[in-house]
Parts: structure tokens; sequence; C-alpha cells
């Protein structure tokens, strides 16, 4: 390589690290000292002149596309439900298990030496896979072996999907189980409208709370009531994770025939994307009065 | 007596900051599923971790650090891209400017793609966050002359992806023939390094 086109190739890397005037006015990047002596060197220079015009034409155009990626619709809330349902393990403290991420310098001015924050893992939350979901299981492992591998194989390990039954049966368990001080009023907030009702339904929204573990799944469920008073409870779930069980739920209305056993009449469809669940108390006419007239599966 | 600093709330750093961390993620993983799933990761870290965060004026650049390290444990799972195969022509500079509107961001997310982790996080620090390279050689605790090659490198190689036509067309008038050179090594970036793997 020549002396030439050494210095080059130093005045490119020059051109390309120090940043356009929008975001750097007074040049400070020129002036460190890595560069300082280049500036001089091409100080007057129409081509390198011509050259940095067009890096930082290019720059800006590449700075403008890159912040335009669409967020998916209902992230903010499923953050939430994802943040809600670690926090029980999270106050855990140790046994969430923890490790230090030091690859990159952690900058914060706050005072502290940059390199000697480290983060603490946070802990699986069942939206995550692949690669965070056997970080947890490598943090976990060291304190539930067991409790982790079983729980591993629940998700994993039966390649069988979920049957209709089983979805039932699963969800009038948890129905069972649902805390009954956790509603909140619709007039205070609103669940993500990604989790809406099904327009099978025909009902007066009382109350709705997120739910955990519902079929592996982090959802909503509303309290409903229908137009004969009869009470029931809608879940609301995604169908689309990865590591998930498979549902064999095909029906895409509310299905004629609930199953009625225990005191509810219980009953599973689909729309494609989001599963819904609806757990009535009561017999087959209480089930029936939450149909949408003229919706016949 | 000092003031105690303002509490800090995980649902307000999620409001604030949800779409430009997912935004991010996307552009690092390249992927929408990993990116969602990295946005999780990073706040469920934060939420752990919200104790070191005194300032929330800082809290978008907190994330993001947060992010970065969480990308980078995950990736350590991962088969790292080479280095050594990133041989790009860093003259290889459209004569022309092309138009803003000529930008693809598909193309551009595809040209992120094919960047090892060397170089894409310091060009996304560039970038997404305005970062100057000595700035960039702090937060990734690497020696700011590397960081202005690996930068020029990976600059290189996004306006060789995003400007193809133009380059070649720069070609005939004889301002890249490097560039010339560089497009056939470019029939696959990493291609020569899987079939050596390969072979």
């Amino acid at each position: 390589m020549t002396h030439d086109s050494h210095s080059d190739r130093a005045i490119s890397e020059a051109l390309d690290a120090c940043r356009p005037a929008r975001l750097d006015p007074e040049g400070q990047d020129w002036q460190q000292p890595e560069v300082a002596a280049l500036a001089n060197q091409i100080a007057g220079q129409a081509r390198f002149a011509e050259q940095r015009e067009r890096i930082e034409a290019i720059d800006s155009a590449i700075a403008a596309t890159i912040v335009q990626t669409a967020v998916p619709a209902g992230l903010a809330d499923r953050l939430l439900v994802a943040l809600r349902s670690a926090a029980p393990m999270q106050a855990g403290g140790p046994a969430c298990g923890a490790f230090e991420l030091t690859s990159t310098r952690d900058e914060m001015a706050e005072g502290k030496n940059p390199a000697a924050i480290a983060f603490s893992a946070a802990p699986e939350s069942k939206y995550l896979r692949r690669a965070g979901r056997r970080t947890w299981l490598v943090s976990a492992a060291a304190l539930a072996v067991a409790a982790c591998l079983a729980g591993i194989l629940a998700v994993f390990g039966s390649s069988q999907p979920m049957s209709y039954e089983q979805v039932i049966a699963d969800a009038k368990s948890f129905d069972a189980s649902l805390p009954a001080d956790g509603w909140q009023l619709l007039e205070e907030s609103q669940p993500d409208p990604w989790y809406s009702i099904s327009s099978s339904i025909s009902a007066t929204r009382a109350g709705w709370q997120y739910v955990n573990k519902f079929l592996k799944r982090n959802g909503v469920a509303y309290q409903l009531l229908s137009r004969s008073r009869a009470r029931a409870v809608l879940y609301v779930v995604p169908l689309d994770k990865v590591g998930r069980p498979v549902l064999e739920v095909v029906g895409h209305s509310l299905p004629s025939r609930p199953d009625t056993t225990g005191g509810k009449a219980t009953a599973a469809w689909t729309d494609g994307q989001r599963l819904w669940v609806l757990v009535v108390e009561g017999g087959l006419r209480e089930y029936e009065s939450f149909r949408r007239p003229n919706n016949i599966a | 007596m000092a003031e105690n600093p303002p509490a800090l709330d995980i649902a307000e750093l999620v409001a604030e900051h949800h779409a430009a961390i997912y935004r991010y993620a996307y552009r690092l993983t390249g992927a929408e599923c990993d990116a969602e799933d990295l946005t999780q990761q990073t706040f469920l870290a934060a939420q752990v971790n919200l104790g070191q965060l005194r300032d929330p004026e800082h809290g978008r650049s907190w994330l993001y650090a947060i992010l970065r390290n969480s990308y980078l444990k995950m990736r350590r799972k991962r088969v790292p891209l080479s280095a050594a195969s990133l041989e790009l022509d860093i003259d290889g500079i459209p004569d022309e400017m092309p138009e803003i509107a000529a930008i693809d961001p598909e193309r551009l997310q595809m040209a992120l793609n094919e960047l090892p982790d060397e170089f894409k996080l310091p060009v996304l620090l560039f970038y997404y966050e305005g970062c100057s390279y000595r700035e960039i050689a702090e937060k990734l605790a690497t020696p700011p002359g590397t960081v202005m090659s690996r930068l020029s490198r990976a600059k290189a190689h996004l306006r060789a992806k995003l400007f193809e036509e133009e380059l070649h067309a720069a070609t005939g008038n004889g301002l890249a023939s490097r560039g010339a050179a560089e497009r056939k090594r470019r029939s696959g970036p990493h291609n020569s390094a899987a079939s050596q793997a390969r072979g």
C-alpha cells in the first residue's frame, strides 16, 4: 500500500467516523486527536469536501430510514403483562438467578464507573423463546433443576396438540382459581384492543384483568353479563407464539354445544390468531344468553 | 440535604420507550419475533435493575445499553458471522447522491443482517443513537481507531448494498474499479466463508 493510498484510507475512515454537522454542529468530532491532523490535511481540498458532503447526505438518508420500523400493535400491553407476570419471580431475588453482562460498557452519566455497572438477568417469561429461554434455564437450573426440566418437558416434550377437551378442562381449572379481586373497571382503564371480545358474543362488560398462564399464554379476561343477567368470564389469548402447545380449536364462532359439566357451560373458538374461551355460570340456557342473535355455529 | 430522586415506574418506561427499543431491537435482530423477545428481555432486565437508573432523563440510553447487552447475550448462543468475510471497498461510494426515497428499509435491513456484530453495533450506535465515534468506543470498550475502521467498513457495506445500481453506473465512468471487484466478492460476503466451512 502506498503512502497516498494509506492516507486516503485514513481520511475515508475519518470522514465516515465523524458525525454530520446536524449532529455535531461545533465539529467536536474533528477536534479529536485521531482525526485533528487529517482535518488540517484535507482542509480546502475540494474532492474531500465533496466526498464528505456525499457521505453526510447518505448518512442522513440512512439515519432517517433506520428508525422507520412499524411497532406491533399491543406491544406495550404485552410487555406490561410479562412484567407483571415476572414481578413475583423477581421479588424472589437470588432465586431468579443473576449474571453479569459486561460485553459492552454500560453507559450512564450518573456518577458510576460505566464499566462497573452490571445488569442482573431478567427472569424468563413465557413470551421468551430460543436464546432467552435457554438463558433462564441455565440460571434457574442451579437452584431448581428438577422444576425447570419438568416445565420444559411440559412445553416441548409433547408433540401432540392439546385437544379441545383438554383446552376446556384447563380453562375450567384456571377459571376456578381466578382471583376475584383482580378486576379493573373499564371506565378507568382498557386492555389492548387486540384482546377484543369476539363478535360472536353479546354481553355487557363488567370488568377485565390480565391473566397469566392461561393455556400457557398471557391474555385478558373479561367479566361479562348477558341480557338475562347471566354471568360469565371470557378469556382472550394469542395463538401465535412458538413453543406453546397447539390447540385443537377450529371453530370460528360461539359453539352450539358447550361443555356443561361442573355447573358451568364452557366453550372455545378462534379466529386463527386469538383464542376465546367462554366460561358461563350455569347451563345451556345461560350460555345461550351470550350468543349474539343470528350467530349460529 | 439532597432531594430524593423521583420514583421510577417500569410502566412509564414501557409507555415512553417501548417503540424506540423495539425499533432498535428489530434493526439488531432483523426479525420481528426476535425483536419482540429482545424488547421484552430488555424491559424485564430493566425492571430487575430499576434501582440503577437514578436519572429518568437517561432512561432511553440506559435501556439501549441493556438492549445491547441482552442482544449480545442472545447472540452468544448462536454462530456469529465471521468478520474476516467482510472485505469491502470503502471507496465504493456512489458518485451521485441518491434520493432519500430510494432507500428501501428492507434492503437496509438485509444489509444490516449481513454485518457481524462487531460492525453492526458501531453502525447502529452511529445511525440510531447518533453517537460520536469516541462515545461508541467508550460504550463498546473498544479503541477509537478500531471503531473508526469498523464504522467505515460497515458504512461502506451499507452503501454498496443500498446503492448497487449507482455504483454499477459509476464503474462505467471509471470511478469504482475496486467497487466492481467488491461486487464480485459480494455475490455473497459470507459465501466464501461458507464454502470454506463446507470444504
